[in-house]
Parts: structure tokens; sequence; C-alpha cells
């Protein structure tokens, strides 16, 4: 069920570590480094602008990493970059298919569809005055409405993103939990995905590098970002569309169809069997 | 001079938190962003800091939390609703976001006659209609048992919750029959529009008379919106700590130069966001406001003579300007300010985004909308699909 290209689905993050270490060879003249966008000029023309992101990500674009010889395959939000790493120069973006190991992230369908969520009718139409740019929308209706007929690159399934790359990392592996006392199986399930929406964005490890000498001299270039309803806004839409869905059975079927082949890839918890305890 | 160095910065609050008796928070007007998570985060689970320190929000309490070791003061939550779905301007298409159904437009909302046709179908949908082609009654009803049974859930930490039911059809019908009893001659409504902010708490007064009665100089009362959210380093205290003790006493010395003893115990007490006076009309923002119990009392009981004073009062915005020789202009932040003046009350200010961080789940650029239509009443994605059909 699990291994059906061939793939290896690793539940241990030191296995990827230990071969990005045995792939190490810090060289500079990288032959891709001529054709990668930097990423921040990603961001800016993409994101920022909203500039047919759905043609650049028809293109499977990947992270490449300067230094060591692998690749990360872009599967889901802007999330995986802050799971991965910090914004830096050694990490660019490209969408020429290179010879280099990859890997990626098989993330649970729940969590990745409401991280994606953020993209679908981003375009809506302003009023006459021109405000309320950017405004997110969410309810019932408008998750069973994407869940049944939006086909854009957001909605992609994962199996078909992580085709051919070499090595999978389940999601469950990424070491972002470290309670030791957790109660049950339940529990550690429910905790571990939400706590990356609570905390991965809100509290831990979000870190702004800044460019001011004397805090980097004394070690303290790092600042945590704080939150602005401007930059965060989308986290609200993310946890009242996860609130939705496990609420309602309807919504949380209609996951289950559209993305039966990711669930069973990752042995994800079929998510009928606890509704009624988490509803 | 050690001026200020062993002194508590925050006496007002803590003396507040002394001298409070209860808090009542009155929720009103159409239930946007209930149905979010983000609106339990922000409205819930932060009025929670009230009586106990929340610890989900930071690992340091803030002064604004209950941090006492001795029991917090009650809170009573009236949960205010119009039986009924009514008519609005955003769902007559003017921005369909706002209207709790569909992102996506379903009216041309610039062609006359396709907006037309759009308002009798949705008047159909809303309205019973007697021959004379007066509003008799609602049609599309409050789903009553989720609607309570998601707001006890959400306020399980109150002292009490209490639902308030109530809808202005008659009060339409009455307010039409006492002008023109009076010569004077009204638009008549289909409802009583914005007025309801205010109009659901009479009624939560004619419907619990007992508690509003038992109200007193240290009681808090917070009447808002339901789209309204806080910072969540707020609580109720922030706003006790203003309303009782502190733009008008001696902020290093309290006991020294508190209104209580200079005569001011004799006003009844309001705090309104956004306080401007334009053209010699005081005006303040009217999604939010607070009361001490005399202020709240008054209120309740004299706001419909009030409206019943001038037709302006009650007959919604007007605006006629001639060249500056003849002004008339009335906005709905002019209703609650005008009515405390003429009653001499005492009107505090805070600025409410500066202040107290607040921030709407709708209007004002807001960041996440809800489908909040679809969620409390009974519409369908084919009733909006029919409109869009015909008048898009």
């Amino acid at each position: 069920m699990i291994n059906i290209f061939m793939q290896q689905i690793s539940h241990h993050w030191d296995q990827l570590m230990q071969h990005v270490s045995d792939q190490s060879n810090f060289t500079d003249d990288w032959p891709c480094n001529a054709t990668g966008i930097p990423t921040s000029e990603f961001y800016n023309q993409t994101v920022d602008n909203n500039i047919d992101r759905h043609s650049f990500f028809e293109q499977k674009p990947r992270y490449l990493n300067r230094h060591t010889n692998i690749g990360f395959v872009w599967n889901g939000g802007n999330c995986e970059h802050n799971q991965l790493f910090t914004i830096n120069q050694d990490w660019f973006i490209s969408t020429d298919p290179v010879d280099v190991y990859e890997f990626g992230i098989l993330w649970h369908p729940l969590l990745r569809f409401v991280i994606n969520l953020k993209y679908a009718k981003h375009a809506m139409h302003t009023n006459r005055t021109g405000h309320f740019r950017g405004t997110y929308m969410v309810g019932e209706h408008m998750i069973a409405d994407v869940l049944t007929n939006d086909n854009n690159w957001y909605m992609t399934k994962q199996i078909d993103n992580l085709k051919n790359v070499d090595h999978i990392i389940h999601q469950n592996c990424i070491p972002y939990i470290y309670k030791d006392e957790l109660e049950s199986d339940k529990q550690v399930y429910r905790e571990q995905i939400q706590n990356f929406l609570y905390c991965r964005h809100l509290i831990e490890n979000w870190k702004l590098d800044t460019d001011n000498w004397w805090l980097k001299s004394h070690g303290r270039h790092e600042v945590a970002r704080r939150w602005t309803r401007w930059l965060d806004r989308h986290i609200d839409m993310e946890m009242s569309a996860w609130h939705y869905i496990i609420n309602s059975r309807e919504l949380t079927d209609l996951l289950r169809q559209r993305y039966r082949e990711d669930f069973e890839l990752g042995s994800f918890e079929d998510m009928t069997a606890d509704y009624e305890v988490w509803a | 001079m050690k001026f200020g160095h062993n002194m508590d910065n925050n006496r007002p609050l803590h003396r507040a938190k002394t001298t409070v008796d209860k808090f009542a928070l009155i929720l009103t007007g159409a239930p946007r962003g209930v149905s979010l998570q983000a609106w339990d985060h922000r409205l819930p689970q932060v009025y929670k800091n009230t009586v106990s320190s929340n610890d989900s929000w930071s690992q340091s309490p803030h002064d604004y939390w209950w941090q006492e070791d001795r029991d917090p003061p009650e809170v009573h939550v009236f949960v205010c609703a119009t039986n009924f779905d009514s008519m609005d301007r955003y769902l007559r298409g003017e921005d369909p976001r706002l209207a709790g159904l569909d992102p996506e437009p379903y009216i041309d909302y610039k062609d006359q006659k396709k907006s037309t046709l759009a308002f009798d179908m949705i008047d159909d949908i809303l309205h019973y209609r007697d021959e004379h082609g007066t509003v008799t009654g609602g049609k599309m009803k409050l789903k009553k048992e989720k609607w309570e049974q998601h707001h006890l859930k959400a306020w399980d930490w109150a002292t009490s919750v209490n639902f308030v039911y109530w809808d202005g059809y008659q009060m339409v019908d009455d307010m039409y029959w006492h002008f023109l009893s009076q010569g004077i001659e009204t638009n008549r409504l289909e409802n009583t529009t914005w007025q309801n902010q205010y109009l659901h708490m009479l009624a939560a007064y004619e419907q619990h008379k007992e508690f509003f009665d038992s109200l007193t100089e240290q009681s808090v009362v917070f009447r808002q919106r339901y789209d309204l959210s806080f910072n969540p380093y707020q609580s109720l205290w922030r706003v006790a700590q203003v309303l009782q003790t502190d733009t008008y006493s001696n902020q290093n010395n309290p006991e020294e130069w508190n209104w209580h003893e200079q005569g001011f115990r004799f006003s009844p007490k309001v705090l309104v966001p956004n306080l401007h006076i334009f053209r010699g009309l005081v005006s303040a923002g009217d999604y939010w406001n607070a009361f001490d119990g005399p202020g709240t009392q008054l209120f309740v009981q004299k706001y419909l003579d009030y409206l019943k004073q001038d037709p302006d009062h009650w007959a919604f915005v007007s605006q006629t300007i001639d060249h500056g020789t003849h002004i008339k202009w009335r906005v709905p932040e002019h209703s609650l300010p005008q009515f405390c003046m003429q009653h001499n009350y005492t009107i505090l200010h805070l600025r409410d985004q500066e202040h107290l961080g607040t921030r709407m789940l709708s209007l004002k650029d807001p960041p996440i909308l809800d489908q909040w239509r679809y969620e409390w009443y009974d519409w369908t994605p084919e009733m909006v699909e029919e409109i869009r059909q015909k008048c898009s």
C-alpha cells in the first residue's frame, strides 16, 4: 500500500539528516546556481503580487540547497518553508528538473488542505471603493464547494506531487513536538497537527533575522516576529476551517474522499473513528 | 526624587478590582463571525480573562486578568438576537462577502433593473406582507437550538447565559403611527435596521427586569456587536478601570480626587469609543459602549422615549445639505451620544483600536469573514444560485 512508486516513506528524520551529511560536498560551483530563482524573488513575484501562481506551481518547483546535493519538493503551503529552514541564501527555488536527491514531506491531508485554503478564491472582487483586498472567507458551504469543485494547483493530491521523489518524510517524524507526557495515541494525533497550527506560527521558532550588527555581535540577531493582524490573518481562517471540518461529518467525508490516496499513502488514521470524541 | 518609585502604576485598576460588584455583557446585532473559531478565541476566551488568568495566551499573566485569591465578581452574558433574518444593504448586493452567503457576487449591483428584481426575490424569501404591502412578519427563522448550543458552550465559564429573542416588526408599525398621529409621515421601513444594536438591549431589559434593576453604581455593563473582537491581553477590567476610577481621578492618588466625592455620582456614566463632535453633533462609535448601573437603567428606560421625540431620532440616516445654508445630517453614530447628552451623562472615552486593540470580524477591512447566513438561518446555496441566475 505504501511503496507504490518504490519510494521510501520515512518515519525517521535522522535518516534524511544522515543522507544530507553524507552528500555534503559544500561546493559553490553547482550548475543549478544560474537557473534558480532567489527565494525573495519568488515571494515578490508570486505571493505578494499574485502573479500567475497556477502555471508556476504546475512546473513543480523545488527548493535546492547550494551546499548539499539535495532538493526539497514543494508539496504544501508556505509553512514548509518555516518548517525546514529560515529564508536565507542557502536555499533557492528552481523549476528546472535537476539530478539531485529529492525529498518531500507528506502532510496530513487535513493540515495541508487548511494551509492551502488561503489560496482559494484569493482574487476576490473588491467593492466600489476598492476596499477589502485580500479578505478571506470561510464557512461550511465554502469548504464543501472547494473540496468538490476546485481543481487548482493548491488542491492537487500529494501522491501526484511526490511522484518520483527519492525520499518521502512522513510528517509525524518532523520533530515539532517535545511533550513526553501525552495521554493517548488519539491525543498525540490531535496535538501533533494542532500544535503545528498554533505553535509553529504564533509562538515557537518563527524567527526573523535582523541586519543589526550590534544584535549580531551579541548573538541576538534572531528575534521572534510579533503577531500582526495583517500578516497572520490567514491563521484565523485556517483554525476556523479546521474547526468546521472536524465538527462536520459531511466535510470530513468529502476530505477523505478527495484525498483517499494520500490518507492511504501515509497510513493516516481514519478520521471517522474519532469523530464522536472530537465533536 | 524617587517619585513613583514604590507606587503601583495601576492603582485605578486595583481599585476597580475591589469595587466592581458585577459585570454584564450584552451581545447585540446580527450574528456575524459567531461560527468562526477565531470568534471563539477572540471573544469568549478573551472575556474569560475577567475571571481567571488565561494561560493559553501567554506564560505571564497580564494586569487586566483576574489574579486575586478571592472569587471574581459575577459575569452575566446576554445573548440577544432577532427572531428572523432581515434585509441589509450587503444582502442586496453592495458587497456579497458581507452578506454571509457566497463570496462570489450574485447580484449585478450597478444594474437598476437587476438589483430591483433581486430586492423583490430576497424580500419574498424574508418577509410576509399584507395586502397594503406592509411587512407583517419574517419567514427566515433563526436556528435557535444550534444558536443556544453554540453559546452555552462558548460562555460556559460565565455566571449565567441569558438568551434574548426579539423582532421589530411591531415597533416599526408603532413608530409609523406614532409620528403620523403628530402629523408627520415617515418612511415605513421593513425592519429596525442599525437600531437593532440598541433595541436588543432594551429587549434584554424587558425580559430580565430583575437583573437590570439590581445594578448599582459599581456595576459594569458592556454592550457590543457580535463581530467586535479584542486584543487577547484585555478583559472587562480595562473597561471597569476607566469607567469607575481612571479618567477623572488623580492617577497618583485616586482616593484624593474621586469623582464620587465630587458629586459625580449623580450623573450616570457611559464609556464610548472614538468620540468626536462634527458640526455641533456629538458622535461616537456605535459598535460598543459601556455603562455603569444607573447609566444602564436610564438608557433602557428612556431610549424609546428619545426615539419618539423626533423622527430624526428614529427615521435613520438622513442627510440634507443645501449649500451650507441648511444642514440636516444624522448618522447612526449620533444616536447614543446625543441621548446621553440629553440625559446629562458623564461621557468617557477610549480610542478603541489604540487602547483596546479591537478588531472587527467584518466591515472594517476584515481579516476573515464567515458564511453566517448559511450558518444561523435556513439559507441554501440553491436560493442564492437562483438569484444569481436571474440578477447577475
